[in-house]
């Protein structure tokens, strides 16, 4: 998930909880039927195109998902779904063949074939200036074959279980329709032309989206006559722009607002498990960290938190229960483990991580810091709600057991460049997914600037002991065994602490009671009109 | 004359030419402290190759020093590089929202302009009258309340509460010379009234104290009390005599305050997402979309030194006294 919607999506910093409605609903009466009523959506923020292949960003998948479609789809709970591909299997350890769903047309009328398969994945490395590309998505694919008018086959570089999963993002386009066609022809609406439950009416840049019903859709339509979808980044607006009756749904509401939205008479709450776990990154790399200290304020010659007793220690100290539900007021779980929740590959029955202040003392006092030491840590400040309160809890928390903690907060600007370049000694973000296995490649496996492993690895963390199951069962095609081993992984890490979970954050929506219902399709807290169902 | 105009214009261009240059020194080193724009844009499935190649494709591998060189070199020709996210001119996207600013703050500027002229006559001539005073109570509390809770206010009471305007946005457009305005639909004007009145208040306050403090100065002067004795009508001797004489240091103000209202209404846009320049500045602002800034902010620049010119020329026109020298130097 990019960074800007995610500052979005769970930051509603701007306390919005002086807004209640005493004036009556009269002017916004219910129109005559539904399917004749237009849907006005309020959303957080905008996608910077309407080229499917332009940026990979949760923003602009989330508002092309209701033009285009992906073969594959991946449900609220991390399963996938058949979309455009009816069905799919892996042939051997190279070869996947899909078959598309008979009768799938573009908007214009134009059929889907399996060439529009091939001609996607070869355009996708031709999108100039992407701020970020499909392609690590299609990367690996050799050939596309085509078998016969709806079945097709795929053919990987290296043996790649996932494959199917890395369909669920990347929407196809038609050959005919889009040979040649440049980002801009998308965004100005010419070509902005797909397979999807609705079609475009108008885009203006950062102000608002229209679309209006496909009749010709195969699957089912949400009976909206229109949905205008326009981008309100502040908080406050959105809220205030829902009880004034200007929009219908608004996503991201703050988490200060739920208790009273959900007490409104005219307004329902809607909300889902997110595929993002916030955590703990600990630098356990280098044998002297910057921001560590004895308790005077002077640097110290060795790095504690390379001791695995002194982060177990800390994680103690964490209150995640009162977190979540003093902080983020019930909005989120507290953790307890790194991957969550919906991810179907985490490890099983564990239990939440509990506050254990003598055990976290006598930790550190085996590691050799029977006084505790002294300690920064860092964190974005405006990029999940409450993200700083978060971050001072977590160092009340080491205070206790004896880590003098002071806290830093940073901007999202400054932040991630600063935690890349390995400023800090311990620093909060987050990361999502439904794939324990992407997690854990994309975050702890032990980089590797020569394969271009362990991406956002940014403290360096190595475990052998991670690194061998994980890398089995990138490539493992039995699915017993691979769920098997990237616990093995998830275990190892969870040993050795080399992350510190803290808590897993809910999306939430609000709509007006009867009048809209949202059933949320994903993990990912994607809005749209096709989980928007009229009541 | 004229050539003392010339050179003074020529004064003035360079003036701003070497601001401009500054700015964009100080953009480029400020932000490049700040962070690194692949950082935040980046998806998180993305490799170690993909990573590479975001930054390649925005040059942010060459050192910065080259990148400022290149800049400069493509600016010279007029091209102020490609939006980082949008992939579209930095310029073009600027002057884009620019209407919807200009249409924001010109109506927030008439409504401060004409109270606050009015009210303020008002209260300078009659300083005991009791609306006076309520009047001057007033700007005082409109000077001082913050322009967020304001606008929060407004949208509570006008549109939540009461219902009678829409909260946020910016309604149908008319488009007029290939531009689309607002302010000519009845749907435009509704949501133009929130945000203007929002922004308009501190300057109201302003202006009004202003006229007020200015009236009191000349209402008592000798050419006043002899315009009076040759039994001019009151009506000429406020509009003509007195407005005159205190409207030079209004002028400037509302040159000014127009400036910034075009450059920083960044708040009252994000309350009620008013699609500006502003709004597009804070959305940059937190990717770090060099491009953009740098246009933004050169667009400011010119902006500032094209009103202060147009403050000039209007001094000199209402106070001939004024000389283009002691102008220049008032850039």
């Amino acid at each position: 998930m990019d960074r800007r919607t995610f500052l979005g999506a769970m930051a509603g910093l701007v306390p919005a909880a002086a807004f209640t409605r005493t004036a009556a609903f009269a002017q916004s009466s219910p129109a005559a039927s539904s399917g004749s009523r237009p849907l006005s959506i309020g959303a957080i923020s905008a996608p910077n195109s309407l080229d499917p292949h332009f940026y990979q960003s949760p923003t602009n998948n989330q508002t092309l998902r209701q033009i285009f479609d992906p073969l594959v789809t991946e449900d609220a709970t991390g399963a996938l779904r058949p979309l455009l591909a009816e069905s799919w299997r892996a042939l051997d350890e190279t070869t996947w063949e899909f078959k598309l769903r008979p009768g799938i047309r573009f908007h214009d009328g134009t059929p889907l074939t399996p060439d529009d398969i091939a001609f996607t994945i070869e355009r996708v490395p031709n999108v100039p200036n992407s701020p970020g590309s499909f392609v690590p998505y299609v990367r690996n694919v050799a050939a596309v074959e085509v078998v016969d008018d709806r079945t097709f086959r795929i053919r990987s570089k290296t043996p790649n279980p996932f494959l199917d999963r890395d369909f669920t993002n990347l929407y196809i386009l038609s050959r005919k329709i889009h040979a040649g066609a440049e980002t801009a022809d998308f965004t100005s609406g010419k070509l902005a032309v797909g397979t999807g439950a609705f079609r475009y009416a108008g885009f203006t840049v950062g102000q608002q989206i229209e679309l209006e019903p496909n009749p010709a859709y195969w699957g089912r339509t949400p009976g909206w006559s229109r949905i205008r979808t326009r981008f309100i980044p502040d908080a406050g607006a959105r809220v205030a722009g829902l009880l004034s009756g200007d929009l219908d749904l608004i996503d991201g509401v703050p988490v200060q607002d739920v208790a009273h939205l959900t007490a409104d008479r005219t307004v329902d709450i809607f909300s889902v498990a997110s595929a993002t776990s916030a955590y703990l990154f600990p630098d356990t790399s280098r044998d002297q960290a910057p921001f560590v200290t004895d308790r005077a304020g002077r640097p110290l010659d060795r790095n504690p938190l390379k001791d695995v007793r002194v982060r177990q220690a800390l994680s103690l100290a964490i209150d995640r229960k009162g977190i979540v539900e003093r902080l983020l007021l019930g909005q989120g779980t507290p953790a307890d483990q790194f991957a969550p929740p919906p991810a179907p590959d985490r490890l099983p029955n564990r239990a939440p991580i509990a506050v254990d202040v003598a055990r976290a003392k006598r930790l550190l006092a085996e590691a050799g810091y029977p006084e505790g030491f002294g300690l920064t840590i860092h964190g974005p400040s405006g990029f999940f709600t409450g993200d700083v309160a978060v971050l001072q809890a977590i160092a009340q928390g080491f205070s206790r057991i004896g880590v003098e903690t002071k806290v830093e907060t940073l901007p999202i600007a400054t932040f991630f460049s600063r935690a890349t370049n390995r400023e800090f000694a311990l620093f909060l973000t987050t990361y999502a997914t439904t794939n324990s296995a992407e997690l854990l490649r994309q975050v702890v496996l032990t980089k590797n600037q020569d394969t271009g492993a362990g991406p956002f690895n940014r403290q360096r963390y190595s475990n052998p002991k991670l690194d061998a199951p994980l890398l089995a069962a990138l490539g493992d095609f039995d699915a017993e065994r691979r769920v098997a081993r990237i616990r093995d992984a998830l275990a190892a890490l969870e040993e050795d602490v080399g992350v510190i979970p803290v808590f897993y954050p809910r999306f939430n929506w609000a709509g007006r009671k009867g009048y809209v219902r949202f059933v949320p399709g994903n993990a990912f807290g994607h809005t749209n009109a096709v989980f928007a169902e009229p009541v | 004359m004229t050539g003392s105009m010339a050179g003074w214009l020529v004064r003035r261009s360079a003036q701003a030419a070497l601001v401009v240059l500054a700015m964009t020194v100080i953009v480029f080193v400020g932000l490049h402290v700040a962070g690194n724009p692949v950082d935040i844009l980046v998806p998180p499935e993305a490799d170690a190759a993909e990573r590479a190649r975001i930054a390649a494709s925005f040059g942010l591998d060459q050192p910065l020093w080259r990148q400022y060189l290149l800049f400069v070199a493509r600016a010279l020709q007029g091209d102020l590089g490609r939006s980082f996210i949008y992939n579209q001119p930095a310029l073009a996207l600027v002057v884009e929202r620019l209407p919807a600013t200009l249409e924001l703050s010109l109506a927030a500027l008439v409504l401060a302009a004409g109270l606050g002229i009015g009210l303020g006559l008002y209260a300078g001539l009659r300083p005991r009258a009791a609306a006076a005073r309520l009047i001057m109570a007033g700007s005082v509390v409109g000077l001082s309340l913050p322009g967020f809770w304001v606008g929060l206010m407004l949208v509570i009471g006008f549109s939540v509460r009461l219902g009678w305007l829409p909260s946020s946005g910016r309604g149908e457009t008319v488009a007029v010379l290939g531009v689309g305005w607002s302010f000519l639909t009845a749907d435009g004007l509704a949501h133009l009234i929130l945000p203007a009145a929002n922004l308009a208040l501190f300057k109201l306050a302003l202006i009004l104290r202003l006229t007020r403090a200015g009236v009191r100065e000349v209402v008592h002067l000798d050419y006043v009390r002899f315009a009076r004795a040759r039994g001019l009508a009151p009506s000429r001797v406020v509009g003509v005599h007195i407005l005159r004489a205190i409207l030079i240091p209004i002028v400037t103000v509302i040159g000014l305050e127009f400036c910034s209202t075009v450059a920083f209404s960044m708040v009252t846009e994000s309350i009620f997402a008013w699609p500006g320049m502003g709004r597009l500045m804070v959305e940059s602002i937190h990717v770090l979309d060099r491009p953009v800034i740098v246009a933004y902010l050169v667009a400011v620049v010119l902006l500032f030194v094209a009103v202060n010119l147009l403050a000039d020329i209007l001094y000199r026109l209402l106070d001939p006294r004024v000389g283009t020298a002691g102008a220049g130097r008032g850039a």
